[in-house]
């Protein structure tokens, strides 16, 4: 019996995209190349429909039929999906979100080699930054791919960094590594610390941005360089983005080699991506912890009776994607009409409560106010609280009274 | 200090019928809520194949449905069915689970006629008047009911008085008295009836007619223009028809229209 699954990461890019993938049976993950066996990695977002046949060709293949006025389509379809933006192709209209749903599902199919039968395991999506737009395209898109939402989900490019950093060999990373991103002509830098004390292993990624590289390119990354590496220790470095491309790394090279692994590739985010998708479904053990920019930065749970013990429920943990963190619970009030809510910073041993008071709810019987409190986050260090009167059933009909709070750091 | 009792299952969007009590339940702590508020009704046919299928698929408890099938089918008490089904959510205290046990199990291994009368009993001592009446007359209509002997059949008529005195029906309490003190000669059966004649004589009205909705004050006229043409047994009939109607509201919110 085929139980393999297949683990995906996906990096979006304004132009293009990197699709990496792995199975438990591989290595590594190996990433699409547009000509097999070549480390063309860059597949352009476009689609193309070609006259006559109905066939639609992506990528490269699109671009080229494009230009030879042999078919019809568009291109940087993440940027058009993520402008709402509707295309006539072939005298038809398609949104631009059901296009870019096409050319993933194409991009799918690539993984020729291990077979098409292989079923989606897990997809990581990457992209340089995370937006509320991004993230609402992003489910757009998966749900036209019916892939579920338990089965993906979003980081950005330092998340990716770290997954990928973290998956490598221990030398690689025991004294820490750094990552430069050299991309639209503007240097910036990851430094990724990790703090081996703490379960799990807390893991930092500092960024800096150093911008355009003035004059001569060598000695201004040399400069970079030793303005980065300053009294630090460094396992490896990584080099990625378009900037790094031709042979003007001389002197700069030298340097950033000594005594230290470099490597340099186009692929990192859409690997880092797969392994996090690996580390989510549960293929990869993981024994780190990353808080960004885009994760929570609080605890905030409920003390709650289950099955007449005493325990936590969480609403959002540190380190849960803030655009993603919503969740929801009902309980049964007994006792009081007030409603405890537990804040927590994830590296404190304190926790701050935060009580509020259904005033107005019907006096009722105990335990025969059902209550649904539903929470998303707005930042990440605040969560919106609404709770909603769901009465008793017929026993005591709902108020429809709902309440809203804001609460959090 | 409160306490928030998690729920663990979402409510069903179809709920479960109960047609013992006509009432619509949606969730689990619904259920065990009426399971200790009914509990001298409960026996083994309230855990029917019915009930496991809205467990299972509705409220998507398959582990507790197919434990009680298991159940039913090695015809498991009714004590250890609804011990479980109060075990799988956080809605009844120990003690109140405890109590539940104890009373089902008194009924286990009883006779039909004993665990009616325990079941009549306990519906009045719990001011379920309505229920205990039905249960109290279902048992003197018993083949075995017949047989009985006076002190046991003066104890339920006095009891049937007790529960029409209850919902203020003091002329019918008295009748009931009247009934109790022909069987079993007790002073105290020949006291009540006169108390609920007296009562009845001066029409006592526990509340001012006019805090009774319309259609419970169309009732009540009804009911007199009947007794008054000397149809006491239609006016009865519909009496205990608009309290059937009102039966559940009345017994579970204490209030009724």
């Amino acid at each position: 019996m085929n139980d393999r699954k297949l683990y995906v990461g996906l990096d979006f890019g304004n132009r293009y995209a990197l699709m990496s993938y792995c199975t438990e049976q591989m290595d590594e993950p190996d990433t699409v190349s547009t000509i097999a066996g070549s480390e063309i990695y860059q597949i352009p977002i476009a689609l193309c429909k070609r006259k006559g046949f109905g066939q639609w060709y992506y990528g490269e293949d699109a671009l080229t039929l494009a230009s030879k006025q042999a078919g019809s389509g568009c291109d940087r379809l993440f940027q058009r999906a993520l402008a709402g933006e509707e295309v006539m192709i072939d005298n038809e209209r398609y949104t631009a979100l059901d296009l870019l749903a096409l050319f993933v599902r194409k991009l799918l199919q690539a993984p020729q080699k291990i077979g098409r039968s292989v079923p989606i395991g897990r997809v990581t999506v990457t992209m340089d930054t995370l937006s509320r737009e991004k993230m609402q395209l992003v489910h757009g898109l998966m749900e036209r791919l019916s892939i579920s939402r338990g089965q993906y989900h979003v980081m950005d490019h330092q998340e990716a960094f770290y997954y990928y950093a973290l998956s490598q060999r221990e030398e690689l990373w025991i004294h820490n590594a750094v990552l430069f991103d050299y991309s639209r002509s503007n240097m910036r830098c990851f430094f990724m610390e990790r703090n081996p004390s703490t379960t799990p292993q807390l893991v930092d990624i500092r960024e800096k941005n150093y911008g355009p590289l003035l004059g001569n390119r060598d000695t201004a990354f040399s400069d970079v360089i030793v303005d980065a590496f300053a009294r630090k220790i460094y396992s490896s470095v990584y080099l990625t983005g378009d900037g790094f491309e031709g042979d003007w790394m001389k002197q700069s090279l030298k340097y950033l080699c000594d005594g230290r692994h470099v490597f340099i590739g186009k692929n990192l985010y859409a690997k880092g991506a797969c392994y996090g998708a690996m580390v989510e479904g549960g293929a990869l053990p993981w024994q780190y912890a990353y808080i960004g920019e885009n994760e929570m930065k609080v605890n905030i749970s409920l003390k709650v009776s289950e099955g007449g013990e005493l325990s936590f429920y969480s609403l959002t943990s540190a380190g849960e994607n803030w655009y993603e963190a919503k969740d929801e619970c009902e309980i049964l009030l007994s006792g009081s009409k007030e409603i405890d809510f537990w804040i927590q910073l994830p590296d404190s041993r304190q926790a701050r409560i935060e009580s509020l008071e259904l005033t107005d709810l019907p006096n009722r019987p105990d335990r025969m106010s059902r209550l649904r409190i539903s929470t998303e986050a707005v930042s990440d260090r605040r969560i919106r609280v609404t709770i909603r009167d769901l009465g008793f059933g017929e026993i005591y009909r709902s108020s429809e009274k709902t309440w809203q709070y804001e609460m959090g750091v | 200090m409160g306490e928030l009792i998690l729920c663990t299952q979402p409510m069903a969007g179809v709920p479960y019928y109960m047609e013992q009590s006509s009432v619509n339940l949606y969730s689990i702590e619904e259920l065990c809520y009426y399971f200790l508020n009914h509990t001298e009704y409960l026996d083994e046919t309230y855990i029917s194949e019915e009930l496991c299928v809205w467990l299972e698929q509705e409220l998507r408890m398959k582990e507790l449905a197919a434990n009680l099938r298991e159940r039913r089918k090695r015809r498991a008490t009714a004590a250890e069915m609804v011990g479980m089904i109060l075990d799988s959510c956080g809605f009844a205290t120990r003690d109140e689970k405890q109590q539940m046990k104890d009373a089902l199990r008194e009924m286990e291994n009883k006779s039909e006629l004993e665990c009616a009368k325990i079941r009549a009993d306990r519906s009045l001592k719990n001011h379920r008047y309505v229920m205990a009446i039905r249960e109290y007359i279902r048992l003197l209509g018993t083949e075995d009911m017949r047989r009985a002997d006076a002190l046991m059949l003066g104890s339920i008529w006095n009891n049937i008085g007790v529960a029409h005195a209850g919902m203020f029906l003091y002329g019918d309490a008295a009748e009931c008295f009247e009934k109790a003190y022909g069987y079993n000669n007790d002073p105290e059966c020949l006291r009540q009836m006169q108390e609920a004649q007296r009562l009845a004589e001066q029409g006592i009205l526990p509340v001012d007619e006019e805090d009774l909705s319309l259609e419970f004050r169309n009732v009540l006229l009804g009911i007199r223009q009947q007794t008054a043409m000397g149809n006491r047994d239609v006016a009865m009939r519909q009496w205990r028809q608009q309290l059937d109607k009102l039966k559940y509201i009345y017994e579970n919110n204490s209030r009724y229209s």
